[in-house]
């Protein structure tokens, strides 16, 4: 039996936010740091040690949740939630569960397939990350680097809005393309700063209820996206017209074959045990702390994109890629002055190309000289220091200036890293002195 | 004190003093690594401090430097923190000195100090008997003169039942108002270092020194450290409320007769006293022992054995090195208090108990602000249903030894500032009173106690 089948496809997507310092305590988020070296008692679940909320990182997270158009909730509560793992040194992490930061948000995109289509922004909601195991350093034996250990992260969870890959990557570009324009993330797949997952149905066409979903895990490339979830999708339809069912499981993506497996049934079936974080009080934000933040986000690039189809009578398609990337629709919206639109036709594709990189020198060059790009900030944090943020007051831990000593048996833990100044950096002042500009 | 050779001979007095009681078991720390720490301290101390030169010993689950923090455990034998506490820091910096790590129920959960690794803890007046837990070393140390004070650490009133049972002062300060930072986790949302005293002036301005605000701990309050009252000479303009539900039919009544005295006595200082109702009061210890051993669960995940603390197996399977490490490094008490606290935050049972303890917690609060509210300064109620109890009477059954906190508990449901002096003897065994005070009131809190303190025939026959 055959029959035209509709695939259904939701995205949650991790994104890491573009601090100097980790979540909850004042550790460096560098990458590519020597293992274990940027870390602290905090990040490391010493005993005793508590975390403190980064400032900064929620500043970057609510501007992303204005960003995909949510509703920011005025409270919003820290859950813990609970697994053992090697690489989560305090057998859980510090997530948002029952009471995200933001709710109710929808981002239009350009399908291939529809044209102008919008996916539902179900919740956005903040949380650390875990550390690494490395399974391929020492012979039968897993290493654990928990530099990434901490780092704050939002995840961003679609409805089951995409009818076909292509269509997922699409709004996943967009989604891409409006946190690094508000200055949120580098996006960089590579390095796991921006992370999917994927839940994968089929049905028969004109089908209203949902076939059993599967979650597609570890695609690691924005080449792999549309791969991975093709190979998902044919899989399951091959399985329905072979008469079977597809098992509701998490599959794991192999990049190197092109295939998915499912993951193993002993690493699933958690139950996380999620309840609220007694170290961390309701997350409290003023409406002048989300309003000001509202301000900082540049013009989006649906929004310019419309305003250059409106104001020079381009066409969706021309407009879309001249505001492909934030720097070059700065530029082309002062004016033409050469070369935009070929860099532009670069900027469009996803892939961080040389080109990118070239046109992006010369584009700060440019808009350096032009001034808007420092007045809108993109790339450097200019709030006023001091906590009128409407936060509860808080600063940071000065673990660096007065934890030495020797680390809990020869483990990792002696060094408590960061950047020179962390320690006594507040959470209020987290980014903007020592300079955003230095954090890429 | 400001003289570095009287610092010098208060530690050394210190370490001879800590030696001499070594039969209680209440010291973890060898004589010979303490005396020579002490000797140290000595000689680094700030002299300008307000502490100088006083030795404070501390419960083995607040983090230090000088000594290994075992939190009573064997799972973290030997272990070293790092970092310590900012109330130990806070002790330092006004020229405390550090006499040693006091010997707890493992991770503070128990109420007798039986559930240690290192093994128990004895009443100081009578061997056969227990100091009351969890911190019970802290309380045995200073009940027989050997340090002036400590600090000890409560959950559901495990600095106050102590304290009653050793015939010392405990304070448990208000939620928020001492860090929390470098105090290894039971259960967050109630814990709170508190202090054990020889009188309520030697309690009553440690808590002074250790309180205040912390950037490391998000829940530490943004308010000044305590100021201390003077001793007042009267108590007159202040209410207190006896609520009578801590006053059931069945009371012991010798602790009825103490307590009668205490409030004879407070009413002849001044006070106005009258009887009040906590109608939540019996949802008190049922709750907490959901909530309680629902955060342990997720606090005490951490000791697996992966990067801290002994292995009890060089298994190469993760999962067999987390179940015999935790398996054989956890005692008994704490390995069904995880069980609990895990079955409690279980999907399917969650809105069951934890919603719902959380819920009744809410009530229990609002009982108390609701007597607050309506001019009542201060409570007073037993600390403990009882004095000391006999060794092994109520290990094997924890129902028994969990309603011993049934008096203390609500104070750390409510997030209040309590206090226990003691106020009698019976059969030559010490009684605690307690006063429970309104959030960051502590020292009006104080100043009752100081009054108190002074009236009561603590060494006599209730």
């Amino acid at each position: 039996m055959t029959g035209p089948w509709e695939t259904v496809i939701g995205l949650e997507t991790h994104v890491q936010l573009r601090t100097l310092s980790k979540m909850f305590c004042g550790c460096s988020t560098a990458f590519g740091a020597p293992p274990n070296t940027n870390v602290c008692p905090v990040c490391l679940g010493l005993p005793g040690a508590l975390p403190v909320p980064n400032e900064q990182a929620l500043k970057l997270a609510v501007r992303a949740a204005l960003g995909v158009g949510c509703t920011v909730h005025p409270r919003s509560v820290f859950a813990r939630k609970n697994y053992f793992y090697p690489d989560l040194p305090k057998g859980y992490q510090i997530s948002q569960f029952e009471q995200p930061l933001a709710t109710s948000g929808s981002l239009s995109y350009l399908s291939p397939d529809r044209g102008l289509a919008t996916a539902t922004i179900q919740r956005l909601h903040v949380e650390e990350d875990a550390g690494k195991s490395l399974h391929d350093r020492f012979p039968k034996q897993t290493a654990i680097d928990l530099n990434r250990c901490g780092v704050p992260l939002i995840e961003i969870v679609t409805g089951p809005d995409f009818r076909s890959p292509h269509e997922a990557r699409a709004y996943l570009l967009t989604l891409k393309q409006v946190l690094e324009y508000a200055g949120i993330s580098d996006c960089d797949m590579e390095k796991g700063s921006l992370r999917v997952d994927a839940n994968v149905s089929v049905r028969r066409g004109g089908e209203t209820t949902l076939g059993t979903k599967t979650e597609v895990k570890n695609i690691n490339s924005f080449a792999y996206v549309e791969k991975a979830l093709t190979v998902e999708r044919d899989r399951q339809i091959a399985v329905l017209e072979g008469g079977g069912t597809v098992a509701q499981q998490t599959m794991l993506y192999d990049s190197k074959t092109n295939s998915v497996r499912p993951q193993r049934s002993k690493e699933e079936s958690h139950d996380y045990r999620y309840f609220p974080d007694p170290d961390l009080p309701p997350l409290v934000l003023s409406e002048e702390f989300i309003a000001e933040q509202q301000t900082l986000l540049p013009e989006l690039p649906a929004k310019k994109r419309e305003r250059f189809v409106e104001k020079y009578a381009l066409g969706v398609t021309d407009a879309a890629v001249l505001t492909a990337e934030r720097r070059c629709g700065l530029l082309r919206g002062r004016g033409p002055r050469g070369g935009g639109t070929q860099d532009g036709s670069q900027l469009g594709d996803d892939g961080s190309t040389r080109g990118r990189q070239r046109s992006r020198r010369r584009l700060a060059r440019t808009t350096r000289r032009a001034g808007e790009f420092d007045r809108t900030g993109a790339g450097r944090d200019r709030e006023p220091p001091g906590g009128k943020a409407g936060i509860r007051r808080s600063r940071r831990a000065g673990w660096r200036a007065t934890q030495r000593g020797r680390g809990p048996g020869g483990h990792a833990g002696g060094g408590h890293g960061g950047p020179d100044g962390v320690g006594e950096r507040g959470a209020l002042r987290s980014s903007h002195r020592g300079g955003a500009l230095q954090d890429r | 004190m400001s003289d570095p050779s009287e610092a010098l001979a208060s530690a050394k007095a210190a370490a001879d003093r800590i030696v001499k009681v070594k039969r209680l078991n209440a010291c973890l720390t060898p004589i010979k690594e303490l005396r020579k720490s002490l000797v140290a301290q000595a000689s680094a101390a700030h002299p300008s401090g307000v502490l100088y030169g006083m030795p404070v010993a501390i419960k083995d689950n607040i983090c230090t430097l000088e000594f290994t923090t075992s939190c009573g455990s064997k799972i973290l034998e030997g272990y070293r923190s790092p970092y310590e506490a900012t109330a130990v820091a806070k002790l330092k910096a006004a020229g405390a000195l550090i006499a040693g790590k006091t010997n707890c129920d493992e991770f503070g959960m128990g109420s007798s100090t039986e559930h240690s690794a290192y093994g128990r803890s004895f009443h100081p007046f009578d061997k056969t008997r227990v100091p009351g837990g969890s911190s019970g070393g802290s309380a045995a140390l200073v009940a027989a003169g050997a340090v002036p004070a400590a600090l000890g650490s409560e959950t559901g009133g495990s600095v106050r039942q102590p304290a009653s049972l050793c015939g010392v002062v405990g304070i448990k300060p208000t939620y928020g108002r001492v860090s929390r930072s470098g105090l290894v986790a039971f259960g967050s949302s109630l814990d709170q270092i508190g202090v054990l005293g020889r009188s309520v002036h030697d309690a009553a301005r440690v808590l002074s020194v250790i309180s205040g605000r912390d950037p490391r701990d998000s829940t530490c309050e943004d308010r000044d450290s305590l100021r201390l009252p003077n001793v007042p000479e009267s108590l007159q303009g202040f209410v207190i409320g006896i609520p009578k539900e801590y006053f059931p039919q069945d009371l012991d009544p010798a602790v009825r007769r103490a307590c009668d005295r205490a409030i004879r006595l407070l009413r002849e200082l001044g006070a106005a006293v009258r009887e009040v109702s906590l109608p939540h009061t019996a949802y008190a210890v049922p709750i907490y022992y959901i909530i309680a051993p629902a955060e342990a669960s997720s606090n005490l995940a951490r000791y697996d054995g992966a990067r801290y603390g002994p292995r009890f197996n060089g298994s190469e399977d993760v999962r067999a090195l987390y179940r015999t490490t935790r398996g054989e490094g956890f005692g008994p008490e704490v390995r069904r208090r995880v069980l609990v606290g895990t079955y409690v935050l279980s999907s399917g049972y969650y809105d069951a108990y934890y919603r719902k303890a959380q819920q009744m917690r809410a009530l229990i609060a609002q009982d108390f602000r609701n007597v607050f509210d309506r001019g009542v300064d201060l409570l007073f109620t037993p600390t403990t249903p009882t004095p000391a109890f006999k060794a092994g009477e109520k290990l094997n059954d924890p129902v028994a030894m969990y309603l011993s906190d049934v008096f203390t508990v609500t104070a750390n449901l409510a997030g209040l500032p309590a206090i226990s002096v003691p106020i009698g003897r019976i059969k030559g065994l010490p009684i605690g009173g307690q006063l429970i005070g309104q959030a960051f009131l502590e020292d009006e809190m104080v100043e009752a106690a100081y009054a108190l303190e002074r009236a009561v025939p603590a060494g006599e026959e209730a």
